[in-house]
């Protein structure tokens, strides 16, 4: 016995210096998740002592790590947990620990609050709390990897973080600071990997043996009457203002360019203007009477110019100086200050705007911390919270102070660097729109939201871009908490100037940052930005960096040419910079002479009105309710349809979709105007289906409408539909599982990386297996049917995703470029995004290769060239008969055509 | 009675601890601010005790400064500095609130500028003393700029404790800057002949206009000059010299009043070239001697500056420096004059 427990430790060695690895002992017997450490149960702690992030001092808690697995499960136990001294000052919303597992780059957070909650993700893994124990057991299928895999605990406990490798910056996902971990004997887990990767190999290859029968197999038409029209709604028309206008640049009047002062041009003379009472130079964003303050501004002020002096459209920003939670009595605006700006300035006021309304600080979580409201049960009651907290008469919860005052009321129109535009257009405000940026937020799935909550609400939509970088890092600086770079030019007597600096964040952090014509972002990345929201069908775009980069104080065509110390001599002078010029360029050749047409979008995506999806901010609806499967089954969306791609350098930002740009989303209280537009309606996520929606569906296919539908999705609600609106009778208790299927769409077998479990069906008469089990069942896992003039399309495996993962199936991405395939009136062939538009012509594509720019450029070169390695070659196959083809930028009349890396193309197909 | 004592002390131990820590001597700014410094009286500024606090009011168009008051803090620990305060200002007038400055260093900070007509508000701004200041720190409230009026309430300093700043590591790699040596003594460059006389002409490097012309004439450089254009125009020369020392420069010039800037170039080593941050105004009549550390930018890590370029782009001054430039530029640029200017005794180094 003795004997025998030293060769378990001897197996268990856990070694200790600073990159070991660390191989863990399988477990005997599986040990009973009940939060109780039992002797012989667990091996020794590993001696892995928690450190405080960045400065890597002893953490004060002393927990205890202890780590096992067997066949299926890996466990972990971890002893003397913090107690929770704090909830409001930590780094996460709630005090817990985060377990980071996986193979690099695919790392999954497991969180486990400390008050017996455990939150993230809801599924798929258990976990269980005794006295001073919180024991966990994660199936090894819900790993990326295979028996080796890189690790980190994180610990909050609500005042500051900790964490079992130490983490010397504040990024816990920082990948340098994990370690691996081994299932075993590294030899064998190598040996064993082998292995499987043959017995898949051997599954693969039999298979696509059995396959073969189905060759030439094809699936029949899936999409309805409307798909194949190729009509477009009028209510997909860009959205026009008072002015006739469908869209405008809007800038801060900080610039000297405002309309009809000195050298303007008419990108400036035709903007709408940002007023709003921190730009009165008075050095921070006033406190009380902000509104009185603006009307005051004289003529000499460029604000008061704006409004006193010009005609141009403006908007008004009541962004709150105390940020979520400013009371009234502080502002104290004068009732007279508020009609009168209403009288005056009401006709060209667009809108009184507020950016990053929920999210930034904490996001929904803090809010309701704030307000003392209780942690919400459901989406719809967190729904219903936020509508509270938007209009609560005491404080600005949405940072917005307009919220105070009625005469403002009817303007409001919050956006935020998240999906919430379908649920604030809900609560009456008056635009859609996202804050986003390279660096910030998914660009083209940020537009389909967007575009689809304006569509759906007849509203405008406005985006904010925010320009700056954060890769750039200079020799010394790798180590900081945030490392920013802006294009400014404001100081800059030359292309070269730089500045670099330090802040410091949260008392301890550095945070580097670095100004000059040359940095922050690349300039043809920033080009993209603009052009893809205009593209997109954008109303309103909005540079927060504007006032730094849209203007130079030196001509960027001589510059070079001219004598150093003239230029520095000289009095300086103002001309629009190199950036500048692009947009200026843009908007004289592009916005004022050409016809954009309406943005395609035949799929819409049906999501829950009260989905809670916040993507950039948090990994759970609302921030504080447990994650389904539904849920997950949206993030996975995003991923499927907008991939991260390690080949664009903003990948965070710039994405390329291998379907295109052709996706709204819209949401389950849209009106059957809204969902007749579009070709396709595919339910995203958990989506509740009341009788009226149900109706509108029914109606919308026998209209000729496609609709795609999870069993999982339709089966809570399938009362609700005729029996016949199915194409197949299903048992819900039939439940299977496969890894392999056979796709008509593509002709093609398509094994999945894991098994996935669905529920068989028996095809009615008339509906057709476009997607089957590639074994003797056969079973249908996508059942085309039709339904009046249109058809529906049911896919049985579960949220058509693999289980517990953000990743969707394979036959989710056979099904959509079928959709796509059937729903555009063009083939677009080449690696690149595109927007496909129906202008009055004909047929646009735009087309954005978000390839080659950036990569390369270093501190000390910070806009280097585009690598025309990255160039790519597109095709445009037209479905139609047409006249004329021609590019808007270059004239080339060829349908076959170079997209230079980082740039953009438009080639419009003249009917 | 004994609520009346209960609650009595219960105020008195209320007040000690609002005022346990306070460092400011009458941070009431009671009458008319005892124990503090007014700054701004020569410029006229005065400080009167109100009911509603100090009334700080200045009638001035320039810099009227304000309360002052000088405290010896600890170095490297960190302290909230607070303020009540409302105002009315001119139009064009400014109010700098919070602001504090560490004389050794020549640096401090402030918390923010304020125009226009205020209501009642507290500002509060955290900031610590620099481990390398000896710190004695000058405390300035509010600091007038324009005429106005601002009501101050109170003022508050007080220590927070050590400052925890983590810059273990990051900035061992970023470049050190090494001071730039000048060796004591005197480079006379009263002898030296002024070359490469050239100008610029409405921005351009052109010959000098007819008419310009500079000399040495009995150790002092006589500069004829003539600027010819509504755009930047300037007049420079060349002392070639290898000059191992530039820390200061001295001379005397006859200005002819006309408001034209003198600045110099330092050619380093390399040909970098360094243009000095501050002209000498040439805004007087007459003789006038300076005597003065040549105005150079601070060297920052990084930092790439319009002033300096050129040669092998260290942003460094590199000695022995090659040659210095005069250069007398047009002020404003559009400007057409012509005049005199002599500089005499032009002495350069450390001393």
């Amino acid at each position: 016995m003795k004997i025998k427990s030293l060769c378990i430790a001897a197996l268990s060695f856990l070694l200790l210096n600073s990159h070991a690895e660390i191989i863990l002992r399988k477990a005997e017997t599986a040990p009973k998740l009940d939060g109780v450490i039992r002797a012989g149960e667990w091996p020794e702690p590993l001696s892995c002592p928690f450190k405080k992030v960045v400065t890597l001092e002893p953490a004060e808690e002393k927990t205890e790590v202890r780590m096992q697995y067997d066949r299926e499960y890996l466990y972990v136990a971890l002893s003397n947990p913090v107690e929770i001294t704090s909830t409001s000052s930590g780094i996460f919303s709630q005090p817990r620990y985060e377990l980071r597992l996986g193979k690099l780059p695919d790392v999954k957070v497991f969180a486990v609050t400390l008050d017996g909650r455990h939150i993230y993700p809801a599924n798929g893994w258990d976990a269980a709390w005794g006295k001073g124990v919180i024991e966990l057991r994660i199936p090894l299928s819900l790993l990326s990897g295979y028996r080796i895999y890189s690790c980190n605990i994180v610990c909050d406990n609500g005042k500051g973080a900790s964490s079992m490798f130490p983490i010397p910056i504040l990024n816990y996902n920082d990948f340098d600071s994990m370690r691996k971990i081994y299932l075993g004997n590294p030899e064998e887990i190598a040996a064993a990997e082998k292995r499987l990767e043959s017995d898949n190999q051997a599954l693969r290859e039999s298979r696509m043996e059995f396959c073969k029968q189905f060759a030439g197999r094809k699936s029949p038409l899936i999409v309805g009457a409307k798909a194949q029209s190729f009509q477009v709604p009028e209510a997909w028309k860009p959205y026009r203002f008072a002015s006739g206008k469908d869209f405008y640049f809007m800038f801060l009047p900080r610039m000297p360019f405002v309309p009809n002062r000195e050298n303007t041009i008419p990108l400036f003379q035709n903007a709408a203007y940002q007023v709003h009472s921190w730009d009165l130079d008075r050095g921070f964003r006033e406190k009380s009477q902000p509104l009185t303050k603006l009307l005051n501004d004289p003529e000499t002020n460029l604000s008061g110019y704006i409004l006193k002096k010009t005609s141009n459209p403006i908007m008004y920003n009541t962004e709150s100086a105390a940020g979520y939670s400013l009371p009234e009595q502080e502002l104290k605006e004068k009732k007279e200050s508020r009609e009168e700006f209403i009288r005056k300035y009401g006709s060209r006021l667009l809108c009184v705007d507020i950016n990053e309304s929920v999210g930034a600080g904490g996001g929904f979580p803090t809010m309701i911390r704030l307000a003392k409201l209780p942690v919400p049960k459901t989406k719809a009651e967190a729904y219903e919270q936020l509508r509270k907290l938007s209009f609560d008469p005491a404080r600005t919860y949405i940072r917005d102070w307009a919220v105070f005052y009625p005469e403002l009321a009817p303007y409001r129109a919050p956006i935020s660097c998240t999906h919430t535009d379908h649920i604030f257009l809900s609560y009456g405000f008056g635009m859609a729109g996202q804050e986003y940026g390279p660096k910030t937020l998914d660009m083209p799935f940020a537009h389909c939201v967007s575009r689809g909550a304006a569509r759906q609400y007849g509203k405008p939509m406005r985006y904010y871009l925010t320009t700056h970088d954060n890769k750039l890092v200079f020799p010394g600086c790798e180590k900081n908490y945030r490392n920013y770079s802006y294009n400014d030019y404001r100081k800059a007597l030359r292309p070269g100037t730089r500045s670099f600096s330090f802040g410091i964040k949260y008392k301890t952090l550095l945070v580097g940052k670095v100004s000059g014509p040359q940095y922050g972002v690349p300039k043809d990345d920033w080009r993209r930005c603009f052009i893809y929201t205009y593209m997109a069908g954008g109303n309103v775009f909005h540079d927060e960096s504007g006032h730094y980069l849209m203007y130079a104080k030196y001509n960027w065509k001589t510059i070079d040419r001219e004598d150093p110390l003239a230029v520095n001599l000289r009095e300086p002078k103002q001309y629009l910079s190199d950036m500048g010029a692009m947009m200026a360029e843009f908007y004289d050749r592009i916005v004022c002479k050409e016809d954009r047409g309406m943005v395609y979008a035949p799929v819409a995506l049906m999501w829950d009105l009260h989905h809670g999806y916040f993507s950039n901010y948090t990994p759970i609806p609302w921030g504080c309710i447990n994650s389904t499967e539904g849920d997950l089954m949206m993030h996975s969306v995003e991923n499927a349809l907008f991939p991260k791609s390690e080949r664009i350098y903003y990948n965070r930002g710039f994405r390329t979709g291998p379907y295109g740009d052709i996706f709204d989303v819209i949401t389950n209280n849209a009106s059957a105007k809204t969902l007749n537009g579009y070709p396709v309606i595919f339910f995203c996520g958990d989506v509740p289906v009341n009788a009226e929606l149900a109706k509108k569906l029914v109606d919308y296919v026998r209209n000729g409408g496609t609709l795609a539908v999870n069993w999982k999705q339709f089966e809570p609600f399938a009362k609700l539909f005729p029996t016949d609106f199915p194409g197949a009778e299903i048992s819900a208790s039939d439940r299977r599982k496969a890894q392999c299927s056979y796709s008509t769409f593509s002709g093609k077998m398509l094994m999945e990386d894991q098994m996935f479990y669905y529920t068989a069906a028996k095809l009615r008469k008339g509906s057709y297996a476009a997607v089957f089990t590639a074994d003797e069942r056969k079973d249908p896992l996508v059942i085309v049917s039709t339904y009046g003039k249109g058809k529906v399309i049911l896919s049985m495996p579960d949220f058509l995703k693999e289980q517990y993962t953000d990743r969707m199936l394979k036959i989710f991405h056979d099904l959509m470029a079928e959709l796509r395939d059937r729903t555009l009136p063009l083939k677009v062939k080449g690696d690149v995004q595109y927007l496909v538009h129906r202008n009055r012509k004909g047929w646009l594509v735009s087309l954005f290769n978000n390839y080659g720019s950036g990569f390369n450029r270093t501190w000390d070169n910070p806009q280097n060239q585009n690598d025309p390695k990255y160039d790519v070659s597109v095709t445009i196959k037209p479905g139609f008969k047409y006249k004329a083809v021609r590019e808007w930028f270059t004239g080339s009349s060829q349908l076959t055509l170079n997209v230079p890396a980082g740039d953009v193309r438009v080639v419009e197909i003249t009917k | 009675m004994k609520h009346y004592l209960t609650a009595g002390l219960a105020g008195l131990v209320l007040l000690l601890s609002a005022a346990e820590g306070e460092l400011l001597n009458n941070p009431k700014l009671e009458k008319n601010a005892a124990g503090w410094a007014n700054w701004g009286r020569k410029q006229g500024t005065t400080l009167t005790s109100t009911a509603e606090g100090l009334q700080v009011k200045a009638v001035g168009p320039k810099l009227n400064q304000g309360p002052g008051q000088t405290l010896k803090l600890k170095s490297g620990y960190e302290y909230e500095y607070s303020c009540r305060l409302k105002g009315k200002l001119g139009e064009h007038s400014s109010a700098t609130v919070l602001s504090w400055n560490f004389p050794k260093l020549k640096r401090g900070g402030k918390l923010r500028q304020i125009r226009g007509t205020f209501d009642w508000w507290e500002h509060k701004v955290k900031f610590t003393v620099p481990q390398n200041s000896d710190g004695i720190t000058a405390i300035r409230p509010v600091i007038l700029t324009g005429p106005g009026e601002v009501m101050l309430e109170w003022v508050s300093v007080k220590e927070l404790g050590e400052a925890v700043i983590s810059r273990k590591g990051p900035e061992k790699k970023i470049p050190v800057i090494v001071p730039v040596k000048h060796p004591k003594k005197v480079i006379d460059f009263s002898q030296e002949k002024p070359v490469n006389v050239r100008a610029h002409v409405n921005e351009k490097v052109s010959p000098p206009p007819k008419g310009c012309s500079v000399e040495n004439r009995d150790g002092a450089f006589v500069v004829n000059y003539r600027f010819t254009t509504a755009g930047h125009d300037a007049l420079m020369f060349d002392i070639v010299k290898n000059i191992d020392s530039c820390k200061k420069v001295s001379m005397e010039i006859t200005s002819d009043g006309k408001g034209h800037r003198l600045f110099f170039v330092l050619t380093d080593k390399s040909g970098e070239a360094h243009l000095t941050s501050k002209p000498i105004l040439l805004n007087f009549k007459g003789k006038k001697n300076f005597n003065m550390v040549i105005p150079l930018p601070p060297e920052k890590p990084y930092n790439i500056l319009d002033s300096i370029w050129g040669g092998d782009g260290n942003q460094h001054l590199d000695l022995p420096l090659k040659s210095m430039t005069v250069v007398l530029d047009d002020s404003p640029d559009a400007s057409t004059d012509s005049g005199v200017i002599t500089i005499k005794n032009l002495n350069i180094g450390n001393w």
